[in-house]
C-alpha cells in the first residue's frame, strides 16, 4: 500500500481529518447517499475520492456510504502490503457514515454459492472477465482455450457476484452518485454499469494533476457502449464550448505548452526524467537534431518517419470504441502494413511501463519478427528522448495514448486508431474502422512524400487549447488535495493534515468547483465557469 | 516566449557546466555543476546555443572517462561529431581504482556551417558501435559499455594554448591508447597504435625507435654479474628502423598516405595531411628486436 508512514504519523493525520471534516459536513444530513468507492490502495487516489464524495455531500445534503476491501486477485497480484484497516480508518475520518467490504460480501456470495439474478448480459460478464483477466495475468489476449481455464472461469463467476453485489447495494441505498477513481475491470467496471444503467450519475475521478474530474449525468446521455465513450463526447462538448473564448486564453494556452515542454507532470505520465524534456525551440535547432536522430536510426533515405506508439498492451480493454479488437492486434497489423511500405520509416516505440502490463514479452517478438524489414525500427520509448522523437516524427499513430494531443501540441500530426478522452476535439484524425485506419495511413504518407501538411496551424492551436484546459481550466487547486506529485505519503499528509488543521475551508475551491458541476449539470469539474467570458477574463492574466 | 522554466542568458565562450544556459539540448547526458554532464553508451549530444556572428568558430572539447570495476581497462574510441560530420577522436584508456583519464580536442567550424537561429550541435559516439573502425584498430578498443565518459567543458573559440603532452597532446591533435612521458617533449607510446586529428592543417610530429636491450641472464658469481651488468648497458647495435606504417580514416576507413622523413638515426617526422576524412589512425609498425614498447612520439616542432 501507498502509506509508508508510522502509526503515529497516520494517527495524527486522522484526528486532523476527522475534526476538519467534522466541522465542514452537513451536521444533518438527508437520507439520501452517496456511493464513493474506495478500493484502491494509493492514498492519493483514496483521499480524491474521499473529497470529492464528501463535497457532494454539501451540495446534495445526502450521507456516504463507502465501498471497500480488496479483490485477493489484485491484492496479490499489484497490491501487495494493502491495509484494509488503514483504508478503513481514514474513510471513518473522513466522516463517511457506513462502510461496506464488497470484497467481503462477495466472497461470501461465491462460497455460499448463491449468486442470485443479475442485470448484466452473458456478453457484458465476458467482456469484464476478459479484461479483468488480462490485466491480472499481464496478457494482451487470451487464448481460446484459457476460457475452460478454471482461473478464468472463477473470474467470470466472481464478475457474476460483483453484479450481484452491486445490484443489492444500488437498490439498498439508491445512491444520488457514484464517486469512482475507476471504470474498468469487474470491481469498478460493474458496478459503474449498473450505476449508469440506473440513471446515476458517476463521478470519474482522475489520478493525476491537482484535483481533476469528469461526471456523466443520466440526461447527458447518448446511447454510446462505454462509460468512457460516452465521455469522449461530453468532454468535447466543453472543449468546443471553450473555443469561442479562445482568443481570451491565447497567453494562457502558450504558457501551459511553453511549460508542457518541460513535461511537468502529467498528463505525460508514463514519461519522466530527463529524456522527457523538449529542449528544442527553433526550426534550426530541429533541422540540426533531425540530422543527428536519422544518423543514430541509421534512416538513410529521405522519406517520411511514422512513430508508432505502443499501448500498455493490457490497460483497459474494450474501455471505448477502438479499430482493432485488441492493442496487441493494432500494433501488429500495423508492424505488417508497415512492412508494406518501405517508402516510410517506422519507428515503433513500446509503452515505458509495458512491463507492468505484458509479461508475455510481446513487443519484443514482434520485432524480432521484423528484424529484417529495413525500414523499421523497434525502441523502448524511454530510449529516445523527447528531442529526438519532435525532430525526428513526421507523423504519430497511436490507439488513445497521450501523444494524440502532445505531438498536435507542437505541429507533429496523429492519427488515432481509436478513441480517447480528447479525440472528438479536432486536433488529431481518428478513425475506429481497420480500412479507414489503412486508407487514413496511406493518404498520410502520400502527402508527407509530396511535402504537403498534415495539420492546419488551426488544429496546432486547438491542441494546446485542449492542453490549458487540461491542465489549467479542469484541474482544481485546493488544499484539501496536494497535487498528485506530492509524495511521499509522509508529506502527503503532513501537507493535508496542516490544511485541515489551519486553513479555514470557506469558499475553498473544491466545493465551489464541485458545487458548480453538480448544479450545472457538467462533464468536468474547473477552475471556474469556462462558459462565461467574464469569468475568463477574471482570472486569466 | 520565455517562461521561467525556459531561459536564455546571455552567452558566454567556456562552458563547464551543464546548467549554463548556452547548454541547450542535451541527449543521453546527465547534466551536471561542475561539468557538462556524463554519459553512457552511445552516442551522446549536445547542443550549444551561441551568439552568431556570422564567423568561423574554433571549438574545445575535453572529456575524460571513469572505469567500471567490472569493466576490462582496454581503451575507448570516442568519436567527435559537429554538425554530422567527424570532427576528431580521442583514445581514452580507463584506468580502475584511479582518478578519471582525460583528454581534450578542438576543431574548426566553418561559417558556412553555423546558422543564425541553430544550436553547434557536438555528438559523441562509440566508434566501435558507428561502425567507423577499420578491423585494426577494433581489435585494440572495446565498446563503452558502463564506462562514464563526461564532458568536462566546451570551449568556444578557445584561446590558442601551448601543446601540452597530456593524455592528447598537441593541443589534442594526437591521442594514444596509453604512453608514459619519459623526457621533455617525448611520450612512450604504450599499444600498437595512436589517432591524428588533422583539421585543416596537416600535423607533423617526430617518431623516435629506441634500440632495444639485452636482457640479463641470471646465476653466476660475482664476475659474471658485473660482466652482464655492464653488457645490459651496452646498446645493441640492430638495423637502422625503416618505418612501415599503415594509417586510415575514422570518418571513412580509407587508406591515408603519411609523409616520413628521416630527421636521425632511428628518428622520422611523421606528416599526417590535412582535410581528409576525419581523424586518422596511425599503425607503425614496431621496430626488429625492440623489448616492449618502444616507439616514441616527439613533440611537434
Amino acid at each position: 500500500m501507498n502509506l509508508a508512514v508510522d502509526e503515529r504519523h497516520f494517527s495524527r493525520f486522522l484526528s486532523a481529518a476527522t475534526i476538519y471534516w467534522r466541522n465542514n459536513l452537513p451536521p444533518s444530513p438527508s437520507d439520501e447517499w452517496i456511493v464513493v468507492e474506495a478500493y484502491h490502495p494509493d492514498i492519493r487516489v483514496l483521499i480524491r475520492n474521499l473529497t470529492i464524495a464528501n463535497a457532494l455531500s454539501r451540495v446534495t445534503g445526502a450521507r456516504s456510504v463507502a465501498l471497500v476491501g480488496a479483490d485477493p486477485e489484485w491484492e496479490e497480484t499489484f497490491w501487495r502490503a494493502f491495509d484494509r484497516e488503514r483504508v478503513k480508518a481514514l474513510v471513518s475520518a473522513y466522516g463517511i457514515h457506513e462502510i461496506v467490504d464488497v470484497h467481503d460480501v462477495v466472497a461470501q456470495r461465491l462460497a455460499e454459492g448463491d449468486l442470485g439474478d443479475v442485470p448484466l448480459s452473458e456478453a457484458e460478464i465476458d467482456a469484464r472477465a476478459d479484461s479483468t483477466v488480462c490485466r491480472l495475468r499481464l496478457v494482451p489476449r487470451l487464448p481460446a482455450e484459457d476460457l475452460a481455464d478454471p482461473v478464468y472461469l472463477g473470474r467470470r463467476r466472481r464478475v457474476h457476484a460483483f453484479a450481484s453485489v452491486y445490484a443489492s447495494i444500488l437498490d439498498r441505498y439508491t445512491p444520488k452518485a457514484l464517486v469512482t477513481c475507476d471504470v474498468e475491470y469487474d470491481q469498478w467496471g460493474v458496478l459503474v454499469d449498473l450505476a449508469v444503467g440506473r440513471e446515476i450519475p458517476v463521478v470519474h475521478v482522475q489520478t493525476t494533476g491537482s484535483l481533476k474530474a469528469y461526471t456523466l449525468f443520466p440526461e447527458a446521455r447518448s446511447g454510446e457502449a462505454t462509460f468512457r465513450a460516452e465521455m469522449t463526447r461530453l468532454i468535447a462538448g466543453t472543449y468546443e464550448g471553450l473555443r469561442p473564448h479562445a482568443h481570451l486564453l491565447e497567453r494562457s494556452a502558450e504558457r501551459v505548452f511553453d511549460r508542457s515542454r518541460n513535461n511537468l507532470g502529467r498528463p505525460s505520465w508514463w514519461r519522466k526524467g530527463s529524456a522527457s524534456t523538449l529542449e528544442l525551440t527553433t526550426a534550426d535547432e530541429t533541422s540540426q537534431f533531425r540530422g543527428f536522430v536519422r544518423d543514430r536510426l541509421g534512416l538513410d533515405k529521405d522519406q517520411p518517419v511514422i512513430a508508432v506508439f505502443s499501448h500498455a498492451l493490457s490497460d483497459a480493454l474494450g474501455t471505448n470504441r477502438e479499430s482493432f479488437a485488441d492493442l496487441a492486434e493494432w500494433l501488429e497489423e500495423t508492424a505488417h502494413f508497415a512492412r508494406g511500405r518501405p517508402d516510410a520509416y517506422w519507428l515503433f516505440l513500446d509503452h515505458p511501463h509495458q512491463a507492468s502490463f505484458d509479461r508475455t514479452g510481446f513487443f519484443a517478438r514482434l520485432a524480432e519478427t521484423f528484424a529484417e524489414a529495413p525500414n523499421l525500427r523497434f525502441m523502448r520509448s524511454l530510449d529516445l528522448s523527447r528531442n529526438s522523437l519532435y525532430a525526428i516524427a513526421d507523423l504519430g499513430v497511436t490507439v488513445r495514448g497521450s501523444v494524440a494531443n502532445e505531438l498536435p501540441a507542437l505541429g507533429i500530426p496523429v492519427l488515432q486508431a481509436g478513441w480517447s478522452e480528447w479525440s472528438d476535439c479536432g486536433f488529431s484524425q481518428v478513425v475506429t474502422e481497420p480500412s479507414a485506419y489503412w486508407k487514413a495511413l496511406d493518404t498520410a504518407i502520400g502527402t508527407l512524400a509530396a511535402g504537403g501538411e498534415l495539420i492546419t496551424a488551426e488544429q496546432i492551436s486547438a491542441a494546446r487549447l485542449w492542453q490549458w484546459l487540461y491542465r489549467s481550466g479542469a484541474d482544481v487547486v485546493s488544499p484539501l488535495v496536494p497535487h498528485w506529485e506530492v509524495m511521499p505519503a509522509g508529506l502527503l499528509l503532513s501537507m493535508l493534515g496542516v490544511s485541515m488543521s489551519e486553513v479555514e475551508s470557506d469558499g475553498d475551491p473544491v466545493f465551489t468547483a464541485v458545487a458548480r458541476m453538480w448544479t450545472k449539470r457538467e462533464p468536468m469539474l474547473t477552475r471556474f465557469d469556462l462558459t462565461d467570458a467574464t469569468e475568463i477574463q477574471r482570472n486569466v492574466r | 516566449m520565455t517562461t521561467d522554466n525556459i531561459e536564455l542568458a546571455s552567452p558566454s565562450p567556456a562552458l563547464t557546466s551543464g546548467y549554463a544556459p548556452e547548454v541547450k539540448v542535451v541527449e543521453n547526458l546527465t547534466r551536471a555543476d561542475k561539468a557538462i554532464g556524463h554519459f553512457s553508451g552511445s552516442p551522446a549530444a549536445v547542443g550549444v546555443k551561441y551568439a552568431w556572428t556570422g564567423a568561423s568558430c574554433r571549438v574545445a572539447v575535453q572529456v575524460e572517462i571513469t572505469a567500471d570495476p567490472r569493466e576490462e581497462e582496454r581503451p575507448r574510441l570516442l568519436l567527435v561529431k559537429a554538425h554530422g560530420s567527424v570532427r576528431g577522436a580521442v583514445l581514452l584508456p580507463p584506468k580502475r581504482g584511479k582518478k578519471a583519464v582525460r583528454a581534450s580536442l578542438s576543431f574548426e567550424i566553418g561559417s558556412g556551417e553555423l546558422r543564425p537561429d541553430g544550436i553547434l550541435l557536438l555528438e559523441f559516439w562509440d566508434a566501435c558501435s558507428a561502425g567507423y573502425l577499420p578491423p585494426e584498430a577494433a581489435k585494440q578498443v572495446t565498446p563503452f559499455d558502463l564506462a562514464k565518459i563526461t564532458v568536462r567543458s566546451i570551449d568556444l573559440d578557445p584561446a590558442v594554448r601551448p601543446a601540452s603532452w597530456d593524455r592528447a597532446f598537441a593541443d589534442g591533435r594526437i591521442s594514444t591508447p596509453g604512453q608514459v612521458r619519459e623526457r621533455a617533449g617525448e611520450v612512450r607510446l604504450k599499444g600498437p597504435f595512436f589517432v591524428v586529428n588533422p583539421g585543416a592543417e596537416a600535423v607533423r610530429f617526430g617518431v623516435r625507435a629506441k634500440p632495444a636491450t639485452r636482457a640479463p641472464a641470471s646465476g653466476g658469481g660475482l664476475f659474471a654479474r658485473i660482466a652482464r651488468r655492464m653488457r645490459a648497458r651496452t646498446p645493441i647495435q640492430p638495423p637502422a628502423w625503416v618505418p612501415q606504417v599503415r594509417a586510415m580514416s575514422l570518418g571513412d576507413g580509407a587508406t591515408v598516405g603519411i609523409g616520413i622523413e628521416a630527421v636521425g638515426v632511428n628518428a622520422f617526422d611523421f606528416v599526417v595531411p590535412a582535410g581528409g576524412s576525419g581523424p586518422v589512425a596511425v599503425f607503425p609498425q614496431w621496430p626488429v628486436e625492440a623489448s616492449g614498447p618502444a616507439v616514441f612520439l616527439r613533440e611537434p616542432q
